[in-house]
C-alpha cells in the first residue's frame, strides 16, 4: 500500500536522496516503496541537537539515511551507554527505539525517540534546567 | 529497589501504550523492568534465527561460487569445442575431440544437477532450487527478510542437451551457459548483499542485548540509587563533550539535512 503524504505550499520532503520542494499549491503524493523518507518539519539539524536525546534523535535519522546505517551504530551505543546508565528510565525508549531498528523500521524508531525527547524535556524542566542554556 | 524514576506524562503515555499504566515511580520501575525482560527475550529468540539463517544463507553463497565454477567449466568447453569447429573442416578434422568436449559438457551438466540437489540436504530451504528463505526481525514475523532463490539446475537455467554437430548449435551452448552464470551470479549477489544485512543486524541486535542486561541489571539492583532528575545536568555536561570536535554526520547525510534546512 502506498504512503499518502500531503504537502504545504513550499515544504520540502526527502525522498531517498533526493529534495523535493513543493510549488505554491498543496499536493498529495502517494508513495511506494522501501526508501527513507523525511518531512521537512521531522528533521532535526545538528546545531539543534543540544540535549542528549536529541543527539539520539539526531543519530536514528543519520542511520535511517545512510546507505550504510553501520557507520553509526558505535557513535549511537556510545551515547546510548552514556543516558541509559545515567537515567535508568529511558532504557524503555532504548529497547524500543532498537527493536525498530533491528526491523529496520527507522521512521517508528524515530517516533519513538520523539517520545524519548519529551521524557527528557519533563526531566529538565523538573530540575529548573532552561534546554536552551542547559549549562 | 532505590531507583528514583522520574514519571513524566510522556512515560506515563508510553507505559499506557504498551498496556500497564503505573500509578507511582515505583509502579513505573516494576513495568520497565518487565518491558526490558521481554523484550530481552525477544531479543535472544531473533538472534538464535539469525544464527540458523546466516548458516544456510553461506552455505548457499558456497554452493553459487560452486555452481559458477561448473558453469565455466561446461562454457569452457563450449569454447574449445567452437575454437575447432571454426577451422577449415574443423567439424570433420577435430570430430573426436569435439566429441569429447559435448561428453565433458554432460557430465558436467549432471555433477550440477546433483550439485543442486546436495545444496538442499540436512536445510530446511534450498535456495539453488528457487525456494524462498525467510528471515524474521521480530518474534511475530511481521518484519522479515525475504531471500529469493533461483533454480540453478540446468533445466531451471534453460541449458538445452548439448549438440555439437554444427558451430551454431555449439554456440547456442555457449550462449546457454553465458545467461546460466549470469542468474548465478545474480543469485550470489543477492545472498552476499542478504549476508550484510544479517551480519549488521545481527551485532546491532548483540549490542542491543549487551544493553538490555545492563538496564535489568540496575533496574534490578537492591542497591542502585541514582535518580532520573540527578543524573541528567551531569550528563548534558558530558554529552556537550561528544561532538564537540567533530560533526556526528557523515558527509553525505550532512549534504542531505543542509538541503533540507528551512529557508
Amino acid at each position: 500500500m502506498a504512503l499518502i503524504i500531503d504537502l504545504k505550499p513550499e515544504e520540502k520532503i526527502l525522498i531517498g536522496s533526493a529534495v523535493l520542494t513543493n510549488d505554491k499549491q498543496r499536493t498529495r503524493l502517494h508513495i511506494s516503496g522501501d526508501t527513507p523518507i523525511l518531512r521537512e518539519k521531522d528533521v532535526m539539524q545538528e546545531d539543534d541537537a543540544v540535549t542528549p536525546c536529541k543527539k539520539v534523535y539526531f543519530l536514528i535519522q543519520c542511520m535511517y539515511l545512510a546507505r550504510n546505517p553501520r557507520e553509526y551504530h558505535p557513535k549511537y551505543f556510545e551515547l546510548l551507554r552514556m543516558i541509559q546508565s545515567a537515567v535508568p528510565s529511558t532504557a524503555l525508549y532504548f529497547a524500543r527505539i532498537n527493536s525498530n531498528i533491528v526491523e529496520g523500521h527507522y521512521y517508528k524508531a524515530l517516533r519513538e525517540a520523539r517520545d524519548l525527547i519529551s521524557h527528557e524535556e519533563e526531566i529538565l524542566a523538573a530540575s529548573g534546567v532552561d534546554i536552551s542554556n542547559p549549562q | 529497589m532505590t531507583n528514583q524514576i522520574f514519571l513524566s506524562s510522556t512515560l506515563e503515555k508510553t507505559l499506557s501504550r504498551i498496556g500497564e499504566a503505573p500509578s507511582s515511580a515505583a509502579g513505573a520501575d516494576k513495568i520497565i523492568l518487565a518491558h526490558i525482560k521481554s523484550s530481552r527475550r525477544d531479543c535472544l529468540k531473533i538472534l538464535s534465527g539469525f544464527e540458523n539463517n546466516l548458516d544456510l544463507l553461506e552455505h548457499s553463497l558456497t554452493e553459487t561460487q560452486n555452481v559458477i565454477a561448473l558453469l565455466e567449466e561446461a562454457g569452457g568447453q563450449t569454447i574449445r569445442a567452437r575454437n575447432m569447429a571454426e577451422e577449415k573442416d574443423g567439424l570433420e578434422k577435430y570430430r573426436d575431440k569435439i566429441s569429447e568436449c559435448a561428453e565433458w559438457y554432460q557430465r558436467t551438466l549432471s555433477r550440477l544437477r546433483e550439485l543442486v540437489s546436495r545444496a538442499g540436504e540436512s536445510k530446511d530451504v534450498n535456495l539453488l532450487k528457487g525456494e524462498t528463505l525467510s528471515i524474521r526481525f521480530d518474534v511475530a514475523g511481521k518484519s522479515c527478510l525475504d531471500t529469493l532463490g533461483l533454480d540453478l539446475t540446468p533445466e531451471g537455467l534453460g541449458i538445452r542437451d548439448p549438440d555439437f554437430t554444427s558451430l551454431h548449435s555449439i554456440q547456442n551452448s555457449r550462449i546457454d551457459i553465458a545467461n546460466g552464470i549470469d542468474l548465478a551470479v545474480t543469485l550470489k549477489n543477492m545472498i552476499s548483499s542478504d549476508i550484510a544485512t544479517i551480519k549488521t543486524r545481527r551485532e546491532f541486535c548483540e549490542i542491543t542485548m549487551s544493553y538490555l542486561t545492563q538496564a535489568q541489571d540496575h533496574l534490578s539492583s537492591p542497591t542502585a540509587s541514582a535518580s532520573d532528575q540527578a543524573a541528567l545536568l551531569p550528563l548534558i555536561e558530558a554529552c556537550q563533550d561528544f561532538n564537540a570536535e567533530e560533526s556526528m554526520a557523515f558527509e553525505t547525510q550532512s549534504v542531505q539535512l543542509e538541503t533540507l534546512k528551512i529557508q
